[in-house]
């Protein structure tokens, strides 16, 4: 891959040590034709996961759809352009007129969540790199108690309203700068990051997909994406005998059970359920207004990441004797004689828009807090044991430990003709 | 998978996943201390190596000592490419030990003898759902109390900037510049007061010759070569020059001619940046310095500009990035209280690469900046004065602008240059003179819609015109000597002297002195006919404007410093 490069200036002759410069080397620049196969490959591994998922209901599939996305997309592409990161680049474009987001990357980021739409979360199932390392390294997952999953799952509402935020004011792309996995991808990076990376793969030996459960904010998109999706993933191919080994053996706690019937001798109150929805819908503005508080509050601590509110600063903590010394990036901005009024006035600017920003992203929080307070104040009634829409990562464990698609299994194995379980259980 | 291959297997699957579980612990325990340890900061903060290059600094020219950082530099090196090699290695090592592990533990699952069986839980009733999701949203409300916390910690003690359009502390300091009285009695720039080439009340010889020594006050040695012109303030006279290591400026006593001191240009926490090769004709100091009798300031082709004090100490310096051109930079400084002008002309109007540049005196630090959609010059801006309006005129290909100086306002401007210019317009009883190289010299009226008059013959390539207020007097490269009537640019007399001229002529009380490219010297009579009183010659090539200044003339020859005066009797 290594390409030979001209020396720009004749190199230095190392005669006391004898030293040979090497020959300067470079990669050549990946060519764009590639990056229309990459977004190639991403359907046809999508719309794989979908067949493996609905149609084949096959966690062998899905398995072996996993180590491929691992190494192409992982390893092989370094993890990059991934569809996580690609909502940073297309926040950015709708916010910056004179940023264009490269087609490849719009692609990254809404095949996706088209996928998601029709079929559920494929993409998490099978085409996720960053998912698929942490799915094949589960081995003994352990039971994440209801509570604590509800809780958790709220960071990665705030952490996709943090991304906008960055990525709408031009402050960087923090899902790409904190993203744990590659540094593993590449073989390389910070301790920190290859600690945090080696911390998650870690923890997925007995949680099932940390980061995609409590993290990852583009989950969060494929979330509500499915929940509204047109064909999802269903347990069972016929009738649900409630035996709950699905709900045993899903490490995402993405099973909704059947709704168990209250006690004969307390039924809920028609008044109470009334008199609770209130207090519920109420709620909501609320926490709204609080988001926007808090949001309005952190948006100019926020700004501190932009490097030229950094930079402006630091700046006049220096030059108001309020710290000592210079980093290199003011003593770089003395050097350039740059008016200090200047860089105030940009660092103003861009404040007031991390101000903005955040408040939409505690509006976003608020919101989110007060929809979720209204929907676990609530239960749908189900007869059955269903998958979680949103938050089902379309694994096909369960359909494993389904006795009933077993024995739909062994029945379509002694069948005559090919006849698929989802076709069976019409 | 029979029973008895599972009974056969598993043993050994078990036993290879825990070799692989301890090889990933060793190897990954060993990674994170080599990465711990650092990488590159071995190499940056090497105390010894710090050391060596704190004691080169003593020893500059310790050939030995050279050697020795090199070595130990190339170790360093060595030492720190085996780390990285020995990292990179144990990583795919390990990248090996965790595939091994994860196939062995899932292959271990598969062989068990006994399947997992279902965990048992206690069964879901109303009552025990409903209080799971009541906690479930006390511990919902608990997380979003957390992210609340740490957005109210987040928003402490913020850093309250100063407010848009407020003045920072440095630029609220007290004007410090000169008077217009102190500019009349120095020679601060390149071409004097107004650049207008004038020295009133000079009272210099009428004749010199460096080789008898004849008025020849005193003759200094010039470190470095340039092409820039001397400047004079008080005692003191300053120069420039430069090579492709250093940027100097050099001031020398005006009795004496006594270096004083030699300044290089250092720019803060910088690097150097490369000179532009040049030919022969230029130098890498070819603008001339200018001085507000408080500091000097010099700028270079490599885009380096600083500010010294009048001991040579250098207060400011910085880069204001390439100013490279086909010929060499060579727009000289200009100055208005403590603003200082930088003429940057590059490439073509569509490049968009011309502007003109602003800086305090005091910091360096930017005023202001305007675009210029004009060709590449190498003429320099003129403060005037125009009906007691101070205007800062430039002459650049098409355009002859003049701008406010104090916020870089276009005034007015005409369109009537074209070509490479070099010459520095002239502003003299209400009237611009300009040249349009090869092409035509023009008179202009501050304002005007066009210009007042235009003559295309003797028209010079690089020398500025001049004017005692009556009369322009302009003189071609090749010595065709022009003088015409300011206001009509009607001729009065023409003249031909033998040399080639690329000096800017000056004006020392009622003479005029022209300055050829051998480094002699005409001395002529202003007035309606030609008469030349004198002639000196210093013998050494010239470009640089002649100075006259009190009863001396200052010249800058290709390798001394002259100074001209009478000698006592």
């Amino acid at each position: 891959m290594a390409t030979a490069l001209a020396q720009r200036f004749p190199p230095p002759e190392f005669t006391e040590t004898g030293h040979q410069m090497p020959t300067l080397t470079g990669f050549p620049s990946r060519a764009l034709a590639w990056d229309y196969v990459d977004v190639v490959v991403l359907f046809v591994a999508l719309a794989l996961a979908a067949w493996l998922v609905l149609r084949r209901r096959s966690r062998r599939g899905v398995i072996a759809l996993s180590i491929f996305s691992l190494l192409y997309f992982g390893f092989w592409r370094k993890g990059c352009v991934c569809s996580i990161g690609s909502m940073q680049n297309i926040t950015q474009a709708l916010f910056d007129s004179a940023y264009a987001v490269p087609l490849t990357v719009l692609a990254f980021g809404v095949l996706p969540l088209v996928f998601a739409l029709f079929f559920g979360r494929v993409f998490c199932a099978a085409v996720c790199p960053h998912g698929a390392f942490q799915d094949l390294m589960l081995l003994r997952p352990l039971h994440t108690p209801t509570w604590l999953e509800h809780g958790l799952r709220l960071l990665a509402y705030v952490y996709l309203g943090l991304a906008a935020i960055f990525a709408a004011t031009g402050g960087g792309y923090i899902i790409c700068q904190y993203d744990p996995f590659i540094a593993l991808f590449r073989l390389s990076g910070s301790l920190t990051m290859i600690l945090l990376g080696v911390g998650f793969l870690a923890a997925s030996l007995f949680i099932g997909r940390p980061y995609c459960r409590f993290l990852c904010p583009y989950g969060v998109l494929l979330g509500l994406a499915a929940a509204v999706a047109r064909w999802r993933p269903s347990i069972t191919p016929s009738a649900c005998t409630q035996c709950s080994r699905c709900e045993d053996f899903c490490p995402f706690n993405a099973i909704n059970i059947s709704t168990p019937k209250p006690a004969p001798l307390q039924p809920p109150s028609p008044m109470a359920q009334k008199i609770r929805l209130t207090v519920l819908l109420l709620l909501i503005p609320i926490f709204v207004g609080l988001g926007l508080w808090l949001g309005d509050a952190a948006g100019a601590a926020l700004a501190r990441k932009h490097r030229v509110v950094n930079l402006a600063e630091r700046v006049h903590l220096e030059t108001s004797g309020t710290v000592q010394g210079t980093t290199e990036a003011s003593e770089a901005f003395h050097a350039a004689g740059t008016p200090q009024e200047k860089l105030f006035g940009e660092a103003h600017t861009l404040r007031e828009r991390y101000v903005r920003a955040g408040r939409l992203g505690g509006i976003w929080v608020g919101l989110v807090v007060g929809i979720k307070l209204l929907t676990l104040g609530f239960r749908r009634k189900r007869e059955r044991y269903e998958t979680d829409a949103e938050h089902c990562l379309a694994c096909a464990r369960c359909f494993e430990f389904c006795p009933q698609d077993q024995k739909w299994k062994q029945i379509l194995a002694q069948a005559p003709h090919p006849v698929h379980a989802a076709d069976a259980t019409k | 998978m029979k029973e008895e291959q599972k009974q056969l297997f598993h043993p050994i699957v078990v036993a290879v996943t825990s070799i692989a579980a301890l090889f990933i612990l060793a190897l990954g325990g060993l990674l994170l201390w080599n990465q711990a340890r650092g990488k590159v900061p071995m190499l940056v903060n090497s105390v010894e190596l710090k050391n060596l290059h704190e004691e080169l600094r003593h020893h500059p020219k310790d050939e030995a000592l050279k050697l020795q950082i090199r070595r130990l530099d190339f170790q360093l090196r060595q030492a720190l490419f085996a780390r990285l090699q020995l990292s990179r290695n144990a990583t795919r090592a390990l990248a090996v030990g965790v595939f091994i592990f994860l196939v062995g533990a899932h292959f271990s699952r598969v062989t068990r003898l006994q399947r997992p069986a279902p965990r048992r839980r206690p069964r879901h009733t109303h009552e025990s759902e409903t209080r799971k999701h009541r906690i479930a949203s006390l511990v919902l409300l608990g997380v979003f109390a957390g992210v609340a916390i740490a957005a109210l910690l987040l928003s402490r003690n913020p850093v309250q900037l100063p407010p848009r359009g407020a003045a920072t502390p440095t630029a609220v300091a007290v004007p410090d510049f000169p008077t217009p009285e102190e500019i009349r009695q120095n020679w601060p720039s390149f071409r004097g007061p107004n650049g207008a080439g004038i020295a009133k009340t000079a009272n210099i010889p009428l004749t010199w010759d460096a080789k008898t020594g004849q008025n020849i006050r005193w003759k200094t040695a010039i470190p470095l070569h340039g092409m820039s012109s001397p400047i004079i303030w008080g005692n003191r006279v300053f120069l420039t020059g430069a090579n492709a290591q250093s940027n100097c400026v050099f001031s020398f006593a005006a009795d004496t001619g006594q270096l004083l001191w030699t300044s290089n240009i250092t720019i803060p926490g910088g690097v150097r940046a490369p000179a532009p090769r040049l030919g022969d004709d230029t130098s890498l100091a070819a603008p001339t310095p200018v001085t507000d009798g408080r500091r000097i300031y010099a700028i270079f082709p490599n885009g380096e500009i600083a500010a010294f004090d009048f001991a040579g100490k250098q207060i400011w310096a910085r880069n204001i990035g390439p100013l490279e051109n086909s010929y060499g930079y060579a727009a000289s400084l200009a100055i208005y209280q403590d603003y200082l002008f930088i003429q940057i002309d590059r490439g073509a109007p569509e490049d968009g690469q011309s502007k003109m540049l602003a800086l305090d005196t005091q910091t360096g630090q930017e005023r202001w900046e305007k675009p210029r959609a004009v060709n590449g010059s190498w003429s320099s801006p003129t403060m005037i004065e125009v009906n007691g309006q101070p205007q800062l005129l430039t002459a650049a290909a098409p355009l002859l602008i003049a701008y406010n100086p104090l916020d870089g306002t276009e005034l007015w401007q005409l369109k009537c240059l074209e070509s490479d210019v070099a010459p520095t317009p002239i502003f003299a009883a209400g009237m611009v003179v300009t040249i349009a190289p090869n092409t035509a010299i023009y008179g202009v009226r501050p304002g005007a819609a066009n210009f007042a008059w235009k003559i295309e013959d003797g028209v010079p390539e690089a020398t500025s015109p001049i004017s005692d207020g009556q009369r322009a007097y302009i003189i071609s490269n090749e010595g065709l000597l022009n003088c015409c009537d300011l206001q009509t640019g009607k001729r009065i007399w023409q003249h031909e002297i033998e040399g080639q001229f690329y000096a800017s002529p000056s004006i020392a009380g009622n003479a005029l002195i022209v300055l050829d490219r051998a480094g002699t010297a005409h001395v002529l009579a202003l007035g309606d006919k030609f008469e030349e009183r004198g002639q000196g010659s210093i013998g050494e090539e010239c470009g640089a404007s002649p100075v006259p200044h009190g009863n001396r003339l200052y010249l800058r020859g290709k390798e001394h410093l002259f100074c001209i005066e009478a000698a006592q009797k």
